[in-house]
């Protein structure tokens, strides 16, 4: 209960999903920053892409939005929540983040429907076990993304582009506010690209949410996105509003 | 006393392979080798000072154990280092506090338990701290079996979504260490991490699912302690030494024999 006060709290304290001020992140044991002074402040609802070529810096710019990278100069804040704070774990509980790097071995056994429901386990307390309305939702996602008859196969066993549903999957049943995508169609075949994007845009539209969608492959998002960072050498380049 | 050494060796290496298993999956290794050797270095000194080598081993290993799974996602790369370092200076630690127990105390019998380990170790009170550590253990994982699944399936993405990574590494290893530093006694401080890595690494090359792996794991560290046990009586050898024997005998006959029935099967397909 105090921890879902603390999450209702973060969210009536500031309307910005991500505030980033001055931010400069480096990897460990690297001399230089991946990005350099960072500034950028979104609200919801939205659709952000961020772009740019390969070494721009995207994917450690998402993870320094979830906190899993922490600024060594500057001030990232989730949902106002400074990234550094320990209640940063609480906040996270209200977003859901798709990886870059999500392929599984073949040896990889949960199946697809463990997969997915893992995605509830950060709101579920001890003890607490999966629902039938959590069956439900599970199957009504996994309906949605066109991945119903994989539910009790071993993820490992799947395609790359499989693979993909299914993560997105599980960031959708978390009813997430905030979506962290990390190249999400990279996998995934140019007509399904469509679909899906259309699918995660309904449901930002539907629950005034927010995305921020890393992809160097500007379509399908673009023309969904409602903001469009082009990052270049760890620096924003341009920032187009819609 | 015979009772007690096959309880306290089943039960120590169920709880060691087990433990092995999610320190393996999680990366840990290198944390729980520290922790191990820390243990040693508390025991060595616990010679010195005329303690309870259990005790000052458990006093040792679990600040490690909270030390190091508090700095777990602040220092990321350098922990590993920072942990090499810390085993070094262990092992210093635990060979100086030998030394100067055996020109002061001359305590060879106790010494030889450090290192090798000694079935006449394990007292009843220990056993009775072992099942205990066991069923803390059970109670944890129960309750919080889908977090360590989600963390164990995909570390990132578990921190992304909320779960506390940091509670649960130091959970484990404060778990982990303890159950170390009673099986020190068992097995010696040199070969305690024997029961902890090599069952989870004979397992995983099997390339069993999950939940075959959750049976598979701790039958098999169960087995090759009382295997050694068994070898340990037989042949007069020190018990740590004839369990970890078993056990790297057993992994290599497991291994081996796997290669040859894939050979076949490939062969005859």
């Amino acid at each position: 209960m105090y921890r879902r006060a603390r999450v209702s709290e973060a969210l009536r304290r500031d309307s910005y999903v991500v505030e980033l001020t001055n931010v400069w992140v480096r990897y460990s044991g690297s001399g230089k920053p991946a990005i350099r002074n960072i500034t950028l402040s979104l609200r919801k609802p939205c659709i952000a892409l961020v772009t740019g070529p390969n070494g721009a810096g995207k994917t450690t710019l998402i993870e320094t939005c979830l906190g899993l990278l922490k600024p060594f100069r500057g001030r990232a804040k989730l949902f106002g929540v400074d990234t550094k704070s320990r209640k940063i774990v609480d906040v996270r509980k209200l977003c859901s983040y798709v990886p870059q790097d999500f392929m599984k071995p073949p040896y990889e056994s949960y199946t697809v429907r463990q997969v997915i429901a893992m995605g509830l386990t950060s709101t579920k307390t001890a003890f607490e076990p999966i629902t039938q309305s959590d069956e439900e939702n599970i199957m009504r996602i996994a309906r949605l993304l066109g991945i119903e008859d994989l539910l009790d196969k071993p993820i490992g066993k799947l395609s790359g582009g499989q693979q993909q549903r299914v993560f997105i999957a599980r960031a959708l049943i978390r009813n997430p506010q905030a979506l962290f995508l990390d190249e999400p169609f990279s996998s995934i075949d140019r007509d399904s690209r469509y679909y899906i994007a259309k699918v995660l845009k309904s449901y930002i539209e539907q629950n005034n949410a927010f995305a921020m969608v890393v992809s160097h492959d500007t379509e399908p998002i673009e023309s969904l996105s409602s903001i469009v960072i082009e990052l270049v050498d760890g620096t924003i380049k341009k920032v187009v509003e819609k | 006393m015979i009772l007690e050494a096959i309880l306290s060796s089943a039960i120590g290496a169920y709880l060691c392979s087990i433990l092995g298993f999610y320190i393996s999956r999680l990366g840990l290794s290198t944390l729980a080798f520290t922790v191990a050797h820390a243990a040693l270095a508390g025991a060595a000194i616990a010679l010195v000072l005329g303690l309870d080598m259990t005790y000052l081993a458990m006093v040792f290993s679990i600040t490690t154990a909270v030390i190091l799974g508090l700095l777990y996602d602040k220092l990321s790369f350098a922990l590993n280092s920072i942990c090499m370092t810390l085993f070094s200076f262990f092992n210093a630690v635990a060979l100086l506090a030998i030394y100067y127990s055996n020109t002061v105390v001359l305590a060879t019998a106790s010494i030889s338990a450090v290192l090798w380990g000694s079935v006449l170790a394990v007292t009843i009170e220990k056993l009775v701290i072992l099942i205990g550590i066991v069923a803390v253990f059970t109670l944890y994982v129960s309750a919080y079996r889908k977090h360590i699944d989600t963390i164990l399936f995909d570390k990132k993405i578990a921190e992304a979504e909320g779960i506390n990574i940091v509670l649960h590494v130091v959970t484990l290893l404060i778990l982990a260490s303890s159950a170390i530093s009673i099986v020190l006694r068992i097995v010696g401080g040199f070969l305690v991490f024997t029961l902890l890595y090599v069952p989870t690494a004979l397992v995983s090359s099997l390339q069993l699912s999950i939940k075959k792996q959750y049976i598979a794991i701790p039958l098999f560290g169960t087995t090759s302690a009382l295997l050694g046990l068994g070898t340990s009586f037989v042949f007069d050898l020190p018990v740590g030494v004839s369990i970890a024997l078993s056990t790297i005998a057993i992994a290599v006959i497991a291994v081996t024999t796997k290669m040859i029935v894939m050979k076949i099967v490939y062969r005859n397909r």
